[in-house]
């Protein structure tokens, strides 16, 4: 749909934006996907919560609630969440080093040092947590 | 001049005669070092000189000649034909403006916008010229210099889906400026900058889409400034909140 000013002055063309304007390049698609992500990242909380609410519930329910997490509904949305949980946290500290200056003394760090940095530290948190919970 | 020849599909909208824009295909003779300006400036010297668009350093700086180029917001006189050839080019009018004629878009909301935030230096006192310069050390100035060379060609605002879906939104180049004025040693008008920048149309409207700063032909970066403005407000005002004696 467009519209055109026809006010006084000269006829100025207005083109409205299509709703389909995020396919229609990449970068805006990866864009909608990374905010697409939040409510995948929430929707796991959220589950996490209920499921340490349970907890409270006694062992046979607690139990029964994680049987149920074993249907195929459930495993999909834990694969799905995986991914833009992981596609969540790479571009948050892609941002984030475009948003925090680090200066050491005169020196600037560059962003992409600090997007290695923060994804190496996370990589190995996560590893360290997997590796306490397989070994336990 | 080579005997080749390449296709500018250039979009026409001439507003007395039509109701919406289309394409006119201009088949021209291609040479490898003209920019898509130059293939603009052919069709309107030789080929057909109603064709309308803006144009005037040939040279990266006066930042006028904006157009979207095959699909992407970019400089003319900077953008040249061998990316493309032998393949058509298509050069329409800049994305989320009001088209004046042909290439030609509306300034207006972005002329007003721009000087809404003040992209100037702001003094509470200014002091006598014989007193000499304000003067500013190689730090003071690198901490604003990359967001000094905006050169308000509004490929960012082309660019933003922000700023075409909420046309309010005040726009990656005037807070980007507005960013490099509040980091200026010698500027003083943070303060009357903030109720323009930290509006619901300033800062907070800007969702970090990220592709002003790619299509920059200057490499500024408005997408970092609009970020680290809303870090700057946000701590200011809880500094507010928590030390009201202290100022902003």
């Amino acid at each position: 749909m467009e519209r055109h000013d026809q006010s006084q002055g000269p006829k100025i063309h207005r083109p409205e934006m299509s709703p389909t304007w995020w396919l229609k390049k990449r970068s805006y698609f990866l864009f909608m996907m990374r905010e697409l992500s939040s409510v995948f990242v929430a929707a796991f909380a959220l589950l996490l919560l209920y499921e340490l609410f349970l907890l409270s519930k006694g062992p046979e329910v607690y139990g029964l609630f994680q049987e149920s997490l074993r249907r195929p509904g459930f495993i999909l949305f834990y694969v799905v969440a995986f991914v833009f949980s992981v596609y969540h946290t790479v571009t948050w500290f892609q941002a984030a080093a475009k948003i925090q200056v680090v200066k050491l003394g005169s020196w600037t760090m560059p962003g992409w040092m600090m997007t290695a940095g923060a994804l190496v530290a996370w990589a190995i948190l996560s590893g360290a947590i997997a590796g306490y919970f397989l070994a336990a | 001049m080579t005997d080749n020849t390449i296709t500018l599909s250039v979009a026409r909208y001439r507003p007395e005669q039509d109701s919406e824009p289309h394409f006119q295909d201009y088949e021209i003779p291609y040479r490898e070092d003209w920019v898509v300006l130059d293939a603009l400036n052919y069709i309107k010297d030789y080929v057909d000189d109603s064709v309308t668009y803006r144009w005037s350093c040939r040279m990266g700086v006066c930042g006028s000649c904006g157009t979207m180029v095959n699909g992407e917001p970019k400089l003319t006189c900077a953008t040249f034909l061998r990316e493309y050839y032998p393949n058509p080019v298509r050069v329409e009018p800049l994305n989320n403006f009001g088209v004046v004629r042909d290439l030609v878009v509306d300034l207006d909301d972005f002329m007003a916008k721009l000087t809404a935030v003040k992209p100037y230096i702001v003094r509470d006192d200014e002091k006598p010229v014989e007193e000499g310069e304000y003067r500013q050390t190689p730090e003071e100035l690198a901490e604003y210099k990359q967001f000094s060379l905006c050169i308000n060609c509004m490929l960012c605002y082309s660019a933003c889906p922000v700023y075409g879906l909420e046309g309010g939104f005040i726009g990656p180049a005037a807070l980007a400026l507005a960013h490099r004025y509040n980091l200026d040693s010698r500027d003083k008008g943070n303060d009357e900058r903030a109720h323009v920048i930290a509006s619901s149309e300033g800062i907070w409207e800007c969702t970090f889409v990220g592709e002003c700063s790619v299509v920059c032909p200057k490499n500024v970066d408005p997408a970092a400034a609009i970020q680290r403005t809303k870090v700057a407000t946000t701590q200011s005002w809880f500094k507010s909140i928590l030390m009201p004696w202290a100022g902003r």
